[in-house]
């Protein structure tokens, strides 16, 4: 401490201010978007219903289940399968300054994280307009991992995350839905910001699981539905023959 | 040379689109980049922006864009907690290059909600919003509520929610039919509802809010917002062949101060909005105190009469159905509200049947061939008159006058024939009651702990029951016809009770205090009158005449107190209930019936429950015992008329990860692998009963002796849940296992015992697969043995085997199909019956469309229950039992 008066002042300063600046900044959720992700993939009338949060600050986004919303809908004793259980545990981290996203996806009977790259959606912004709650958000249309997806977003909240995997609008998305009705992203609440004394986790990529990349995932996931496949099928009492059990997920994999 | 290339095409292509290309960097005013910044290019014509470009800042800050030449554009950046950097450019051919420098800005709070999630659980108060449940396969309230969380409909259309019975269900918070939700739940189209709320602990009058545990479940109704504006229903009718045809008309209206509606339905099919058996003659709630009490013997003993309990017994026995049902709430001013109701129900029940019997005398062959018609036609109504009035705002007064009446008529037309004579016995009876209730209540709440409730009530009840019977014979033969018998029987009984009670209602640091005080006086006076004349005939008994005639009164004085313990997850309920009787029967013609007894009664109760979670998160646990003690009431044994029937019960439940907490009819859900609910109870009854009338044909006593009887009864039951995966197929087994014995001791003979055992399985498979494909299958087994002693001695033991397949699908939205079959197979050791179902139900409905088209088709298959026996050498018959006829109906429905 003897030297520390020879430091010129404006270094502590600047130092004390990053070190500020980086607490403040690290982790720090400025925004919750709730929505609900609404599946149907048999049967328009099937339909699943997830109560999903989505957390975000001006780089990150994290989306998950609803813990709490979840414990009040998940027993509306319809179904359990194991598309539900992928349902429950789907999570999508999205980084705008490294320009990665990492999901945690179920391979049928393993959940791995996908490291994926934040690809470049071609989203065609159409001069329709529509207030999603009492926001004023346009059209944009764009394929995205195999759907064909018409999405709402709020140029006024200058923030490109969207629901699930969908991004790079110039503003928030905050209402999709796939043209084909089979998935919906129906937007329930948003909150910004949110204050500070939230109990919401923090926005931060996984940690301590298997990392595989995208394609490594599909080769992964088509191979776990061989084996799943071919379990089901030498079951006793299997009498019809050959089973096909095709995993439907929001995202439609490549066939190969 | 290759560079040259790719510049000119490059060029070519900038010149085919006439666009230029525009560069930027966004940054601080520190001159540090921005990250994501959202730069969106606005071309302007006239007054007119519109959105055409737009782009994202890179890690460096820098973006890129392609504009329309010489087109006026707008360039806004914007980032999240900075001020809009704008620029009005106007392209040109030269690439160009901007910098946008953004300044702080305090961020605008944004809070934007736009729907509430499916289930919401507040307090007390679960709400489910309708349409999150509502796939277009749903025609009533009642199917609807199927769907939701925690919630049962059982098949007469009780509902019950987390486990717990529901008391009413309410529509914008009115009560409108009480008890008989039924007749709303099954009228009211599912389209018409916004919201449904389930509210546990509900209180009856507002100012016990807080103070009492009422342990009530009510269900409120929310209607969509553009109905309350104007009035609402559903008309709807079927068609059908065999004269099957049905009309059902819904109207309600919530507007303004006057609230309420209209129900009416006429129906043929089965589809009963009320079902005779499960009609409520109870008062709506009685006085707290008196429940202890069976007071109101009256209201149980015509109506046992109505239901047969036997396999489908509705499709012999409903052919015509009528209702209708009027409600209506008035607030005449702040203080002062009037509200009532009213309805009629009417049935006409229909059994016919035949048998053929061949006797073997000496080698020579006797026939018989007898058949049976039976009618009922019970009607039965109810009407109710409420005021509430609030005195001032810890003060109210509640008025009810509740008036219910029932008629059952019963005509049974027996033919017997053999080659010599023929004989036909018809048996007419009547019965009818009819019950009126007058009831004040009055509660005053003194502060937030304590609170004073006053109840008055005057019921009085009138029952009267005629059956006659005129056998006539003809014979040929013999040169014969003539009435060989006259049969009467009359009964005419008039009750009043007269209850007051006062109650004071506490809430303390352990839980809640109830203590009260009341009295009841009640008088019985009963005329009967039994006389039998036949003709003089070795077979049959000879003139036989019966009068009595008793006036019984009783007087009751009652303390009662109840505190509640609660300690985290255990909830002890402590109290005790003691009571001075005297009863006194005067009998105006067997004077030895006589009595007078005065008695003093203590009965203590002590319960433990243990609630793991709670049941906003479906309850996990239930853990419940009870235990009401017996002390001697009423033990002198020449006690003629009256009973004592005390019941011991102890039970222990335990539900795994379960949402319902009930013993037997356990709902688990389709998250959970297995569950298993097993349950012991124990029951012991003993009453006596002096007075038999017995009336039949062939067999009449009566008896002024008294019986005495024991009845012990002791059974297990288990259900066993399992979940298999990965095929979602649900396998439940369920059964129960019991004993019971009835020790009968007629006029100090010694004991006689009849023994009954039972063992009863279901087995189902259930499939997940409810949206576009779903299956139940079951088979029940069922093994009983019963053993008699006494006039009528018998053993026997039958076999019970029934296999059920039941098919739902939907292939596309709206549209569902049900296809349900089933057979029954019965044996003992002489006989075998079986009988088929086959029902099929098609369903169009979508849930935008107001119409609802469905078509019905029961009992498909050549459904005759034939009844085979073989007693002995001696007897050969077979009896035939006529199903109701298959009918097919079709349906259009339409809700305004």
């Amino acid at each position: 401490m003897k030297y520390l008066h020879k430091i010129p002042a404006k270094y502590i300063l600047t130092v004390l201010i990053l070190f500020v600046l980086h607490k403040s900044d690290a982790q720090q959720v400025s925004g919750l978007l709730k929505y609900s992700q609404i599946t149907a993939f048999e049967d328009t009338a099937r339909r699943s219903l997830i109560p999903v949060d989505m957390l975000f600050n001006n780089y990150e986004s994290m989306t998950v289940p609803d813990v709490i919303r979840k414990m009040n809908s998940q027993d509306s004793g319809r179904l359990v399968t194991t598309v539900t259980n992928q349902n429950r545990r789907f999570a999508v981290y999205k980084n705008f300054i490294t320009k990665q996203m990492y999901s945690r996806e179920r391979a049928d009977t393993e959940l791995v994280i996908v490291k994926d790259s934040l690809e470049k959606i071609d989203w065609k912004v159409k001069n329709e307009f529509r207030k999603v709650g009492t926001i004023q958000c346009q059209k944009a249309e764009a394929m995205v991992r195999g759907r064909f997806y018409t999405a709402w977003f709020a140029p006024e909240i200058p923030l490109n995350f969207g629901p699930w995997k969908l991004q790079g609008l110039p503003g928030l998305i905050l209402a999709a839905k796939s043209t084909d009705n089979q998935v919906e992203f129906r937007f329930e609440s948003l909150q910004m910001p949110v204050p500070a004394n939230h109990n919401l986790p923090p926005i931060k990529p996984f940690d301590n699981v298997k990392i595989v990349t995208q394609q490594e995932f599909y080769k992964l996931a088509k191979s776990n539905e061989i084996k799943f496949t071919k379990m089901v099928e030498s079951q006793p009492g299997n009498e019809h023959g050959p089973v096909v059990f095709t995993t439907k997920w929001i995202e439609i994999y490549p066939k190969n | 040379m290759r560079y040259l290339c790719f510049l000119l095409f490059l060029l070519a292509f900038w010149q085919v689109k006439a666009q230029v290309r525009i560069g930027g960097v966004v940054q601080t005013a520190e001159n540090k980049p921005l990250v994501s910044v959202n730069i969106l290019a606005y071309q302007i014509e006239g007054n007119d922006t519109t959105l055409t470009k737009y782009a994202i800042t890179d890690t460096q800050g820098q973006f890129r864009l392609n504009l329309p030449k010489n087109q006026y554009h707008l360039i806004k950046a914007k980032a999240l907690g900075y001020a809009d950097g704008l620029l009005l450019v106007l392209p040109k051919d030269s690439v160009v290059f901007y910098t946008f420098t953004l300044l702080p800005k305090a961020i605008e709070l944004r809070e934007v909600v736009v729907k509430s999630p499916p289930v919401k659980a507040n307090n007390d108060t679960t709400t489910f919003k309708a349409k999150a449940f509502m796939d277009g396969s749903e025609r009533s309230v009642e199917d609807l509520l199927r769907k939701l969380p925690g919630v049962r409909v059982a098949e007469n259309g009780k509902i019950t929610v987390h486990g717990k019975a529901v008391e009413k269900v309410m529509i914008e918070g009115e009560d409108l039919f009480s008890k008989n939700y039924q007749i709303i739940t099954r009228s009211l189209a599912a389209g018409t509802l916004d919201k449904v709320e389930a509210i546990d602990n509900y209180s009856e009058n507002p100012l016990l809010k807080g103070i009492e545990k009422s342990n009530k479940i009510v269900l409120n109704l929310t209607v969509r917002p553009d109905l309350k504006v104007r009035p609402f229903g559903s008309v709807g009718g079927d068609i059908g062949y065999k004269n099957k045809y049905n009309l059902n008309t819904t109207a309600l209206t919530l507007l303004g101060k006057l609230k309420g509606g209209i129900v009416g339905n006429l129906n043929n099919i089965g589809y009963d909005p009320i079902a005779a058996s499960e009609y409520e003659l109870s008062a709506d709630d009685d006085i707290q105190g008196f429940s202890t009490i069976q007071s109101n013997l009256l209201a149980a003993i015509p109506l046992a009469m109505v239901g047969v309990p036997d396999l489908e017994a509705r499709r012999v026995m409903l052919n015509n159905a009528k209702l209708i049902g009027a409600t209506a709430t008035y607030k005449l001013s702040k203080k002062l509200k009037i509200k009532g109701f009213s309805y009629f129900y009417n049935d006409r029940l229909q059994l016919e049947s035949g048998s053929q019997t061949q006797y073997f005398f000496d080698g020579k062959t006797v026939q018989f061939r007898d058949s049976s018609m039976q009618n009922r036609s019970p009607k039965l109504w109810t009407n109710q008159l409420k005021a509430e009035y609030n005195i001032d705002a810890k003060t109210n007064l509640k008025y009810t006058f509740t008036h219910r009446g029932s008629e059952i008529g019963n005509n049974v037309f027996f033919d017997t024939q053999n080659l010599q004579l023929s004989e036909n016995i018809p048996i007419n009876g009547q019965d009818a009651i009819e019950v009126a209730n007058h009831r004040l209540n009055a509660v005053r709440r003194i502060n937030d702990q304590n609170a004073l409730i006053v109840d008055v009530s005057y019921l009085s009840s009138s029952l009267s029951r005629l059956t006659s019977t005129q056998s006539q014979r003809y014979s040929s033969y013999f040169k014969l016809n003539k009435t060989f018998r006259t049969a009467w029987q009359s009964i005419d009984q008039n009750q009043q009770e007269f209850k007051t009670a006062l109650r004071w209602k506490n809430v303390n640091k352990w839980g809640n205090l109830s203590v009260g005080m009341g009295y009841l006086h009640k008088t019985d006076h009963t005329d009967s009158d039994f006389s039998v004349r036949t003709d003089n005939n070795q077979i049959y008994r000879p003139t036989t005449e019966f009068k009595n005639n008793f006036d019984y009164q009783n007087d009751i004085v009652l303390v009662d107190a109840q505190q509640t313990f609660e300690r985290g997850i255990f909830r002890w309920n402590v109290g005790g209930t003691a009571q001075w009787t005297n009863a006194v029967l005067k009998n105006a013609i067997q004077k030895n019936a006589d009595f007078n007894i005065s008695k003093f009664i203590v009965q203590p109760s002590l319960s433990l429950s243990a609630i793991l979670g709670n049941h906003q998160r479906l309850t996990a646990l239930y853990f419940n015992q009870q235990l009401l003690p017996s002390t001697d009431q009423f033990t002198t044994n020449n006690i003629q008329s009256g009973y004592r029937d005390f019941q011991k019960n102890a039970g222990v439940f335990y539900v795994s990860k379960n949402n319902n907490w009930l013993l037997s009819y356990n709902n688990t859900d389709w998250t959970r692998l297995y569950a298993i609910n097993v349950g012991v109870s124990y029951n012991r009854s003993h009453f006596y009963n002096s007075y038999e009338f017995g009336f039949s044909d062939l067999l009449n006593f009566s008896t002024n002796r008294p019986i005495e009887t024991t009845l012990n009864q002791v059974s297990a039951n288990w259900q066993l849940d399992r979940l298999i995966l990965p095929l979602s197929t649900k396998i439940r087994l369920e059964g129960n296992i019991g004993q019971s014995e009835i020790l009968n001791r007629v006029n100090g003979s010694n004991l006689l015992p009849n023994n009954a055992q039972h063992l009863d399985n279901k087995l189902y498979f259930i499939s997940a697969f409810d949206g576009f494909f779903n299956f139940q299958a079951s088979l029940r087994y069922s093994l009983s043995r019963v053993v008699q002693r006494g006039l009528a001695e018998s053993n026997s033991q039958t076999t019970l085997f029934v296999p059920n397949f039941t098919l739902r699908l939907r292939p596309v939205t709206g549209f569902s199909i049900k296809i349900s079959a089933e057979q029954l197979n019965w044996y003992n050791a002489n006989s075998h019956d079986f009988t088929n179902l086959l029902d099929i139900d098609l369903l169009y409905h979508t849930t935008d469309s107001p119409f609802t088209f469905s078509m019905m088709g029961n009992n498909l298959l050549d459904t005759k229950y034939i009844f085979f026996t073989n007693l002995s050498n001696y007897s050969n018959s077979q009896n035939k039992y006529a199903l109701q006829p298959r009918w097919l109906t079709a349906s259009i429905s339409m809700s305004f």
